[in-house]
This record gives structure tokens, sequence and C-alpha cells, in this order.
């Protein structure tokens, strides 16, 4: 299926790009007509996605053979979670941030391509396979949650300052920014919580432990923990606002710089063996 | 003298209130004068529109003389108009200009707030009026039609009737960019004047569906509440209202603060610190202005709203160029299809052109050959133009009917026979 790589690699940038240029014409124009536009060929361009992801794995390993398969998967990620926001809230606007970090990383993929495949032992089991794809939509996922987090505050802060510009006419109105990102934190820890659960399992079929000692492992579960004690606990006091949007902003620059130390500490695939 | 559009009118542009206050027609008086106007031999078409800003009459006559005329014993015959035409001297539009002029004022274009939404169905409902009143007039329909279809272009492809320009709708808008709907938030309005009702109506048109009202006077609070369903509060109950209210609009004429710093940060615990949105178009301000450093509050008084309209009207100002280029657009498309319609004028000319010139040769020969021979070669003449124009003028004739004559045809024709010159001497003709 190798052979089919090629038209994957020009067709998937020219589809997240048309998408991009939709969304870029509805975010200046307004019109309805294009920004449903938009979203109906984001949804092509992800099932062209897993077409590639089909074709680049022969169904017989994970499609994330080297480093620019892996920006591949997290451009679909990222295009699949505001594929479904956008599909919950009915709010196109955000889409031409997103769409355009989703066009960028699958164009260096592309460009980038190599056909030679070396295949690490771990990516051949499908459990794993999974395991992956979930940790990375859900950490895009609580990205995004995050980015929308710094939206709502600048957009806050520019109503308040009645400096009323760009941002003020290019974004959704502020309780719209807090549902798309509540949405996406919610996505996200669904999304990670699974994919490191399914991480353990799989831990525990090969090393016969649930909790094996890997640093990367424990930090990347501790940062989840707590994610979800302060989503818990933004419930229960029914946070919102201003407060909520700082909450994940900062919530994810906290996750992310763990996931950072994480891969700092340990760079190769988890030290099972 | 050959029909063309003409408008006559007096609006804010030239006319004091007073004027056009005593010009404006009502429905039923306009609905009276169509069957009267049909009368007429001098106007083909006539149709009006009358609101407070504007009182234009639109005809299809041969010249403005004449409906002018018209238009002055009409007020003078009407008893109920105590009008002076003298007094303001109409403006007089004729052909492509007359064309543009409904077209401008359809987009909102000659309003007295540039871009203003009220002025197409005004329009709208001048054409209605026409079609209502029964009396044919198929040029004005069809003008009325595109210029209803030139003020629709103009606002989906352009920015000029775009964003607020007035204090109340400001307000709307500046909320519409914290809640994205508000069916579900509570609106306090604090005052029941002209300005507090007519922002609970904008609120109302776009979907609000809970409101308070808190004023002093209780006879006047009461009434603006029951009239929008909403509840009336005392002003001492706004600290308690503040805990459930997300937009505030205060528009009294109070001269002390109503809401004050410390009772907004009571409120703001009880509410969980949830966004509330305060809009202050009273003068003096009635919000304490330093509420707005309370990290969840977002205040705008009514400078701030004024600071948006002009921004908005400037904007609209700047979507006057491509807004011209579709009026014209319009009334080319018009003009066409109004040159279209005189495929009748033209086939009657073409018959006179080649019936001069048959005459003028014939009379050549009258002291040449004898009375018959004059006969028969009057026949021959006449045979040899009716054939020669049969062909051209029944391709004219499917033309016209199947709706594809060109104007650059008519055009065409018009200039290599010379119609306008025969036109011209036949319009004299008529006159002496």
């Amino acid at each position: 299926m190798q052979s089919f790589i090629q038209p994957f690699n020009v067709l998937l940038p020219l589809l997240y790009g048309t998408a991009l240029l939709f969304y870029v014409f509805y975010l200046s124009s307004g019109s309805s007509k294009i920004g449903s536009l938009g979203q109906k060929i984001l949804g092509i361009s992800l099932l062209i996605h897993l077409g590639y992801f089909i074709a680049r794995s022969n169904l017989e390993y994970f499609p994330i053979t080297n480093s620019f398969d892996s920006l591949s998967m997290v451009a679909a990620s990222i295009a699949l979670i505001y594929f479904i926001i956008e599909r919950s809230t009915g709010e196109g606007k955000t889409g031409a941030f997103f769409i355009s970090i989703s066009f960028a990383f699958q164009a260096v993929a592309s460009m980038f391509h190599v056909d030679t495949i070396q295949i690490h032992e771990l990516l051949a089991n499908p459990v794993f396979g999974v395991h992956v794809f979930l940790t990375l939509t859900g950490i895009s996922a609580l990205a995004i949650s995050g980015i929308y987090g710094l939206m709502y505050w600048m957009l806050a802060r520019q109503i308040k300052s009645h400096n009323l510009g760009i941002i003020y006419n290019g974004m959704p109105p502020l309780d719209q920014l807090e549902t798309m990102g509540r949405l996406s934190s919610v996505l996200g820890l669904v999304s990670l919580g699974l994919g490191l659960l399914m991480g353990h399992f799989y831990a525990y079929k090969m090393l016969n432990t649930f909790f094996p000692a890997d640093m990367k492992i424990i930090i990347n579960d501790v940062a989840w923990l707590i994610y979800l004690i302060g989503w818990i606990i933004v419930k229960l006091k029914n946070y919102n606002g201003i407060r909520m949007s700082k909450l994940s902003f900062w919530g994810f620059i906290g996750f992310a710089a763990a996931i950072m130390a994480a891969n700092f500490i340990s760079t190769s695939f988890h030290q099972f063996n | 003298m050959s029909l063309q559009i003409i408008c006559i009118g007096w609006s804010h542009k030239n006319a004091p209130i007073q004027f056009r206050d005593k010009a404006a027609l009502a429905q039923d008086e306009i609905l009276s004068f169509y069957a009267d106007v049909s009368s007429q031999d001098t106007i083909e078409e006539l149709a009006v529109i009358s609101t407070c800003n504007r009182t234009e009459f639109y005809a299809f006559a041969g010249g403005g003389a004449s409906v002018l005329q018209w238009i002055e014993s009409f007020y003078r015959d009407s008893g109920s108009h105590d009008l002076d035409l003298k007094e303001v001297e109409p403006y007089t539009l004729a052909g492509s200009q007359a064309i543009e002029q409904l077209c401008r004022v359809s987009a909102g274009m000659d309003s007295m707030m540039l871009g203003e939404n009220q002025i197409l169905s005004q329009v709208k409902t001048a054409h209605e009026q026409l079609l209502l009143s029964g009396v044919k007039s198929p040029v004005l329909h069809q003008l009325f039609r595109d210029a209803v279809s030139c003020g629709k272009e103009i606002r989906t492809a352009t920015h000029l009737c775009k964003g607020a320009v007035s204090i109340s709708f400001a307000a709307v808008e500046l909320a519409k960019r914290v809640y994205s709907n508000f069916i579900r938030q509570k609106i306090l309005v604090v005052g029941a004047g002209e300005s507090a009702e007519l922002t609970i109506k904008h609120f109302k048109d776009c979907g609000a569906i809970h409101f308070m009202v808190a004023n002093r006077s209780q006879q006047n609070g009461k009434k603006l509440a029951d009239k929008y369903q909403a509840s009336y509060h005392s002003l001492e109950e706004i600290p308690q209202l503040l805990k459930e209210a997300d937009i505030i609009i205060a528009a009294t004429h109070s001269k002390e603060y109503l809401l004050n710093l410390n009772e907004v940060h009571i409120s703001m615990d009880a509410r969980n610190h949830k966004n509330m949105l305060m809009i202050d178009i009273s003068t003096p301000r009635n919000i304490d202005p330093e509420i707005h450093n309370i990290q969840e509050v977002f205040l705008f008084d009514i400078d701030h709203l004024e600071d948006v309209i002009a921004e908005n009207l400037e904007k609209r100002k700047q979507e006057l160029s491509s807004a011209k280029e579709i009026v014209q657009k319009h009334t080319l498309k018009f003009m066409g299809w109004l040159k279209s319609l005189q495929v009748k004028p033209t086939i009657s000319l073409l018959n006179q052109y080649y019936e001069k010139i048959r005459n003028e040769e014939i009379e050549r020969y009258r002291h040449k050959i004898t009375s018959s021979e004059m006969e028969t070669l009057s026949q021959l003449s006449k045979g040899l133009v009716r054939k020669l124009l049969h062909y051209p003028i029944n391709h004219l004739k499917d033309l016209a009917d199947g709706q594809e004559l060109d104007p650059q045809t008519i055009d065409t024709i018009w200039r290599l026979y010379r119609l306008e010159e025969m036109n011209a001497n036949q319009d004299e003709r008529d006159v002496g």
C-alpha cells in the first residue's frame, strides 16, 4: 500500500489548505455558507487522513515510524478535536487558527516524508498504537483547551479596555469560547485518560506490572491526575469566566512543562524491555 | 416627447422637518391618487415613497414640469396639507439620475443615518402600495423591483449597513461579544424612559426573554415591565438583583450613582464571579466608574458607545464607493431594460423613416408621369418598403418577445437611421 502514499502527501496539505482558506474567508466575510463548506472540507480531509494512515501502516503496525509521521498524527489529532468542537458548538470562527496549525504540520510531514520504514517492535502491537493515538489526541485537546483559555483572556482584556480591535471582531463571544474550552478539556481528559490506561494495560502485558518504574509514565500519570483534580475542583466550585480561562491556560502550560520534563528524562520509547 | 423616469421630492437634505411633516402622505391618500394619475395624459405612471425623512414621487412621464404641476395641484386640492411648495423647492431628477436615486434610497445611501435598514422595507411598502392600487405601472414596478434588489445586494455584498449606529443598538452589539445569545441571560434595566424601552426592544428582538425593570416611579416602571413581560422592582432592590442579573442597562436621569462599587463587589461573591456586562447610557452616569476595576465586570458608558458608533459610521462611509458601483450596475441594467421597451417606437420610427424616403422619391416624379403611373409607382414603392422592412421588423419583435433584445441593438438601429432626429422632429410636430 506504500505506493498510494505519494498522492496522499500531495492531497492532504491541499485539503487542509483549502479548508483553511474557507475558514479564513468565513472569518472575514461571516458567510455561514462558506463556514459550512470549510467544515465539510475539513471532514473530508480527516477521512482522507484516515486513508493515509491505513495506507502507511499496511494495517500491520501503527503509522508513526518517524518524527514526520508523528507530526502528521498531531495534525490529524488537532483537526479531529477541532472538528468535534465545531460540530458540537456550531461555532467556526476559531477554525482558521487551529486548521492553520494542522495545515502547517501536515505540510511539513508531507514535504519531508520518508519512504523507508523502520518499525519499532512496539508499533506492531495494536494496543500500543491505540494508546499512542489516544494520548496524542488527548494532549492536543488539552492544548486546544489552553489556547481557548488564552483567547478568552485576550478577548476579555480587550473588551475591558474598550479597545474593540481585530481580536474583538474576529473571535466568538466570551461564553462561546468558554464552552469550547470546557468541551476541549473534557475531550482531552477522557482521551488522555484512556490512552494512559491502555498504556498501563500494555505494561502489564509486557512487564506483568500496571505501574512500571518509568519516569516518563510516572510524570504523565501525575500530570494527568493533577489536571483531573483541578478540573473537578473547577466543576465543584463552579468556576467560570476569566478565572476559568486563566486556569485552562496555566493548567496546560503546567501540563506541557511536565511532559517536556518527562521527555527530557526519557527521550526514547518507554523503557519496557 | 419621449417618456423617462422622473423623481421629484423633498428629503432631510433639502427640507426642514416642519415641511417634511406637512408633505408626508398617509397610505390611504397614496392609494386614492393612483387612480387619479391613471387618467392623466402627461403622466404614464406614478409612485410615491413617503417616510418621516422623505416624500419622493417617481413618475414615468414626458417631463418633470408636468409631474411637478400635478404634485402642486394634488397638494392644493387635497385640503389636508397646509403646504406651500414655493417654500422649499423640490429636487427634480430625470433619467439615469432618477433611477440611481431610488437605488440609493433603497440601499440607505441617501438616509439621514447612512446605511439604515428600515428604508428598504419602506421602499418595499411603497412598491406594494403601487401593486395594491391595481393601476397598470409596468415600468415603475420594474424600477422598484430593481431598486429593492439593489438595496439587498448592497446589504449583502458590502458592509454599508453593518455595525450599530444607535446607542441602544450599540449596547446590544456589545452584549453579543460577551454572550452568544440572550435566551438564558437576565437583563436588568434601570429606568423606564424612552432609551430604556428602546434598549429592551432591541434585546428582545435579539432573543432576550428575562427582563427586570427597576425604576423610581412605580407607575412608569410597571407600565414598561408589563409591556415586555418583565418583573418590576424598586431601586432599593438593585443590590439583590445584581446577584442574578447578567446584563445591566442604566438609563435614567438620576444625578447620583444608582450602582456602587461595594454593592457589585458583594454580588460578585454571591454569583460565583460570573461575568457581568454593565452599560450606562445615562447622563450623568448612574454606574460608579470604579466598578470597572472588578475583573469580571465589563462596564461601558455612553462615551464608549458613541466611540463605537463613530467607528461604525466611518466604516460605513468607506463602503460607499463599493455601494456606488452596485447602484450604477443596477441603474444601467434598468436603463437597458427600459430601452428594450422602446422596440415599438423604434419600429414606428423605422416605418416613418422609410415612408419619408419613399415620399421624397415619388415626389420627384410627380410632374414627370401621369397620375395613374404615379399610383402604380406609389403601390410599387409601398410594396418594396414593406418587403424591405418585413424581416428586420419581425426579427426585432421576436427579440423583444423573447426578452433577448439587447439595448445595444436598439442603439445601433437608432444611430444607423438617425432615428433620434426623426423622433425629435416628431416631438416638435406633436407639441406644435
